[in-house]
């Protein structure tokens, strides 16, 4: 079928759908963006490219096709779209503003001024959408093959080890609302044994990304690792610790970066552990993931080399921050170093960037979000025990896009923050990283 | 059919951007159709490519086809897994939300 009849198949239901909105000129624009979007030229992402391993679900076409689909429209609204709300606002809105003397200098003043805009109702009702499709498309292929998988998932272990604690309480955090706006978050438990939430996370991690965390989902702990290998040559961790993390997608590449370091993981969510553990056996990598909550640990103090978590404090209450701190200080060594990526804090981006990257905060069921990064983060490890002196922050390029040669160039200078810092994007997104040593 | 046991919607209010009711609704329907749109042209598309690498006129065979019960039954199946995604936040999917505790509103 070509573009134009779809396009006219659509205009068809516009038109009996119009009148009775009685905002026309709103949905037609969204209509061109639809439109656009079937338009767009060259290949879609390869939604065959990952998933190297047994716990992989077999896809069919239009499994594929689905996937295709919903990651090109997030694509689109992030790029496209956003782009269309940027340049309402410095064009229209912010002038408007600036002629009767108000200046739009906070992030929380340029939601309010977009608020009621039409582009910003249309960026944020499509990509509320398009969220949503993300774990819809991806739970055909996981609901078809849940039994396979659970099966999978208690293979005996020959690499690594899983400890489950059924009666660790889980925080309200995670239990009482459906991050990312993900039917069931990462908690819920549909069979026994059962590895379903790890299986749609690790399905939709492509769909949601358009492919920018790496073939194996593992970039984030990739660049993180090789950030200190190449940074501090005569660092060699022995322990390693991942703090919440789900699949194990970014716990594993420690091993690989550190092969001689006995690396831990731990979650509070039992089914994204199971699934963790069994996709590291199956890609025969060795990892200990443990089911605890990182605000209160069960490790003794100076047990680890390294601290390490991603996207993960994002998604805790302030309180939570401050207690996970605490016990990521009492269980490092010495000379051990805490070493995360983060979202970059608001008070290195310009206002504008704060603004967009907190949309998650109100929309996204993720409400901590923005709290944090309105915290000082430097002030954040010192309130935890680590000293002013030994705070280490840095912007990097994507390891396992750039290679090393460039990675090396690039962490030289590094902290340049720009509008591809913690965000997403084709163009080539920057990971912030910021932590401490334990002097 | 394949039994649908992962939830598809998520618990609490979905957000409101437009103020006419119903607009952000009828929004993720569209959007859910022309994801069934664009998965259907693919197929069609690479039925066409199978079908014409082994010389077989795909139009003229589509005509002459006669459905069998069989064929009834997964067409069938397969409207009604269509309206259940095309209609998925209009609450008509049998996958209702669950009530969620709603104070965990962004901190100040």
């Amino acid at each position: 079928m070509c573009s134009s009849s779809i396009g006219v198949s659509l205009c068809g239901l516009w038109q009996h759908t119009l009148p009775r909105l009685n905002c026309e000129p709103c949905l037609l624009l969204i209509l061109k963006h639809i439109i656009k979007l079937k338009n767009l030229n060259g290949p879609g992402p390869d939604m065959s490219l990952s998933h190297d391993h047994d716990m992989a679900v077999s896809l069919t076409q239009q499994d594929r096709s689905r996937r295709a689909f919903v990651s090109t429209l997030r694509s689109h609204v992030l790029q496209q779209m956003s782009g269309d709300l940027r340049q309402h606002f410095e064009h229209s809105v912010e002038p408007e503003h600036a002629k009767s003397g108000a200046q739009l200098e906070t992030p929380e003043a340029i939601h309010e001024a977009l608020r009621e805009e039409f582009p910003f109702k249309a960026y944020s009702s499509v990509r509320t959408a398009a969220q949503e499709m993300v774990f819809d498309v991806v739970s055909d292929a996981v609901d078809r093959q849940l039994e396979v998988l659970n099966e999978k998932a208690t293979k005996p272990a020959t690499h690594g080890t899983l400890k489950l604690d059924p009666l660790l309480p889980l925080p309200k955090n995670v239990t009482g609302i459906d991050v990312h706006l993900s039917p069931g978050g990462y908690h819920t438990e549909h069979a026994e044994d059962d590895v379903t939430a790890g299986a749609v996370y690790d399905n939709s991690i492509d769909v949601f990304a358009f492919g920018q965390f790496g073939k194996q989902h593992n970039d984030i702990g990739t660049t993180l690792s090789n950030y200190l290998r190449l940074k501090y040559p005569d660092f060699s961790p022995a322990s390693i610790l991942d703090c919440g993390c789900t699949i194990g997608h970014n716990t594993l590449p420690w091993a690989e970066t550190y092969p001689t370091a006995e690396v831990t993981a731990i979650d509070a969510a039992a089914p994204v552990l199971r699934y963790a553990h069994a996709r590291a056996e199956s890609m025969g990598i060795a990892a200990h993931f443990t089911q605890m909550n990182a605000t209160a640990m069960e490790f003794d103090d100076a047990q680890f080399d390294v601290v390490f978590s991603s996207m993960f404090m994002h998604e805790l209450p302030l309180k939570h921050i401050q207690l996970y701190l605490k016990e990521a200080f009492r269980v490092l060594k010495p000379g051990g170093i805490l070493w995360q990526m983060e979202l970059p804090p608001m008070n290195a981006m310009p206002d504008y960037e704060n603004f967009y990257m907190n949309w998650d905060t109100f929309y996204n069921n993720e409400p901590y979000y923005g709290t944090f990064r309105k915290q000082d983060y430097k002030q954040l490890l010192i309130d935890a025990g680590f000293r002013a002196e030994d705070f280490v922050e840095a912007t990097m390029p994507r390891y396992t896009f750039v290679g090393e040669s460039a990675f090396c160039e690039a962490i030289q200078d590094n902290n340049t923050f720009d509008t591809l810092t913690g965000r997403m994007d084709p163009k080539g997104t920057r990971w912030y990283g910021f932590g401490a040593w334990k002097g | 059919m394949t039994a649908r046991r992962i939830p598809r919607k998520r618990r609490g209010q979905r957000h409101r951007f437009f103020a006419s009711d119903g607009v952000d609704e009828v929004l993720s329907c569209v959007l859910r159709l022309t994801s069934e749109v664009s998965a259907l042209s693919e197929r069609l598309y690479l039925a066409e490519r199978v079908l014409e690498s082994r010389g077989i006129d795909m139009a003229d065979e589509i005509e002459q086809y006669q459905l069998s019960e069989a064929d009834d039954a997964a067409l069938g199946a397969e409207r009604q897994r269509l309206i259940e995604t095309v209609l998925a936040q209009l609450g008509a999917s049998g996958n209702g939300a669950e009530s969620v505790e709603d104070d965990l509103s962004p901190e100040p």
